[in-house]
């Protein structure tokens, strides 16, 4: 599945924001966006789950004129905030129990959505939302704005204020999930959501463009100020930036680079 | 310096929910960077909420160390979202909200809003509405208007979690001037290992208790993490490069 965009501008008002933007997303692998605080990524999203109309330009799926209809899925910012129900359970069954199909594929349509998110049904349940803990609650909201497993899931900001578990625990589903929808995710944590084959889209006023894990990478180490990555992985890899094939931001993967970095030019020399 | 003399707290005694926080005795100094860190639930907030003055003590003292010369004691508290702290409509009446409250007279008000916007920048955008501030910028708002009330302390409640990546180094940045330049003691609450890499100083809690309490330099070296806390990538690779050599 590939959802693209095409010579889009974003506008309010009638007056252009941002653009002309060119992407695309593909399932498979992971979408990511990224930019300054203010720079429309939200407002992107809100465009592709059909919210904001103020644009020209084209949104297509496989090709088609895309109609965000009951095929989109966008989870905001702290998307806890909004539980309204007094159990787990019936807070990601709620989409489902409003459309009236029987109570039995309710239920296991729900627990095995929950077991997706790494939630066990059995201990999870009957718990009430707001006792959970920080990385629970975002995994039960955002469980409960999928469920209705669309094609397209847009998140907004899913990592933010997670402590580290909670944040690589979902990580790794963000990424299963985005093996089989078209999966895309605005962040200001690029870097514990890539993958050697995530796509990111940089938004800016002025340099707008898609690029690939690598490319983004190198052209983040060389200047600080297109996008501040953690210094640790910018200094170390500063001299090596021109090889485009720099490894994932954590500490194993820069160590198993270097290394292998290393031995090449000894046996070279 | 802030000394927690056998502190004691608890909320919902007797509760499923209650929580206690058992004789804790530790202390914190000016002049360096603060860092409490710890799980969800440990009790880092308590801790925030009693040094400026939220919350009392049910038990123990928490005494503040050679600050005379400050006219009223006060701490101050940056909390995570700035949204939920901001009350001006514009950057001016948002610095003097505080300021006001503590009635001082008019011409006090408007050189203390003047002294705390310029460290930020914002001398010439006291009729901007707030509105139009990004997330970065709301923060430094928020830091200013606390600033404006001279506080002897400042806790900051998890800053870096809604901040873009250019605002986080601006906001360390601030923190940084705050500590060489000022005379205002500062405590960073915060669960990001990037965040743990600028501590100085560093104190752990777990489940009501501190299990650490000394020099980042220190924290580096321990072999065993406390629970749920994780050494900053940067450390790790460290580790992993003396390892191989």
């Amino acid at each position: 599945m590939r959802l693209s965009i095409g010579n889009l501008v974003i506008k309010f008002n009638d007056n252009p924001f941002l653009g002309p933007i060119e992407a695309v997303f593909d399932s498979g692998c992971l979408n990511l966006i990224v930019g300054r605080s203010g720079c429309g990524k939200s407002t992107l999203l809100k465009l592709i789950a059909g919210f904001h109309k103020d644009f020209t330009g084209a949104v297509s799926l496989d090709e088609d004129y895309f109609e965000p209809e009951g095929n989109v899925a966008l989870a905001f910012q702290n998307p806890e905030s909004l539980f309204f129900n007094s159990s787990v359970f019936e807070e990601i069954a709620y989409s489902l129990s409003v459309s009236g199909d029987n109570k039995d594929s309710i239920k296991n349509h729900t627990e095995s959505w929950m077991k997706k998110w790494g939630l066990d049904p059995e201990l999870y349940s009957n718990k009430y939302p707001y006792k959970l803990s920080g990385g629970e609650k975002r995994r039960v909201a955002l469980a409960a704005c999928t469920i209705l497993s669309p094609k397209i899931i847009l998140l907004d900001e899913p990592l933010a204020g997670l402590d580290r578990v909670g944040q690589s625990d979902l990580a790794e589903i963000i990424y299963s999930l985005s093996q089989e929808h078209i999966v895309i995710v605005v962040t200001h944590e690029p870097e514990l959501l890539m993958q050697k084959d995530s796509r990111i889209l940089y938004l800016n006023d002025k340099d707008t463009a898609q690029y690939s894990s690598s490319e983004f990478l190198s052209k983040a180490v060389i200047d600080n100020d297109f996008y501040p990555l953690p210094e640790w992985y910018s200094s170390t890899l500063r001299s090596y930036a021109q090889f485009y094939d720099l490894p994932m931001v954590n500490a194993e993967a820069v160590a198993e680079y270097l290394e292998s970095y290393n031995n090449e030019s000894a046996s070279g020399n | 310096m802030i000394l927690f003399d056998r502190v004691s707290f608890c909320y919902n005694a007797n509760q499923e929910t209650s929580f206690y926080l058992k004789e804790v005795s530790f202390s914190l100094n000016k002049g360096v960077i603060n860092g409490l860190i710890g799980i969800n639930g440990c009790g880092k907030s308590t801790i925030a909420r009693l040094i400026v003055g939220l919350l009392k003590p049910t038990e123990g003292n928490i005494n503040f160390k050679n600050d005379e010369g400050t006219p009223y004691y006060f701490s101050g508290m940056i909390f995570q979202n700035p949204d939920n702290q901001i009350v001006g409509t514009t950057i001016g009446d948002d610095i003097a909200f505080g300021l006001e409250n503590l009635n001082l007279p008019t011409e006090n008000i408007e050189q203390l809003v003047v002294k705390a916007a310029s460290l930020f920048g914002f001398e010439n955008m006291l009729d901007m509405e707030v509105s139009k501030l990004s997330g970065g910028q709301k923060q430094m708002l928020c830091i200013a208007s606390v600033l404006a009330l001279e506080p002897n302390w400042i806790v900051f409640d998890e800053p870096t979690s809604h901040l873009d990546p250019w605002a986080r180094i601006e906001f360390w940045n601030i923190i940084n001037f705050l500590v060489t330049q000022s005379n205002i003691g500062i405590i960073v609450i915060s669960q990001l290992p990037e965040d743990i890499n600028r501590f100085q100083h560093i104190t752990v809690m777990d489940k009501g208790s501190i299990c650490f309490n000394d020099s980042s330099e220190k924290f580096k070296m321990l072999n065993e993490l406390p629970k749920g806390i994780d050494f900053p990538e940067g450390w790790k690779l460290e580790r992993l490069l003396t390892k191989n050599k």
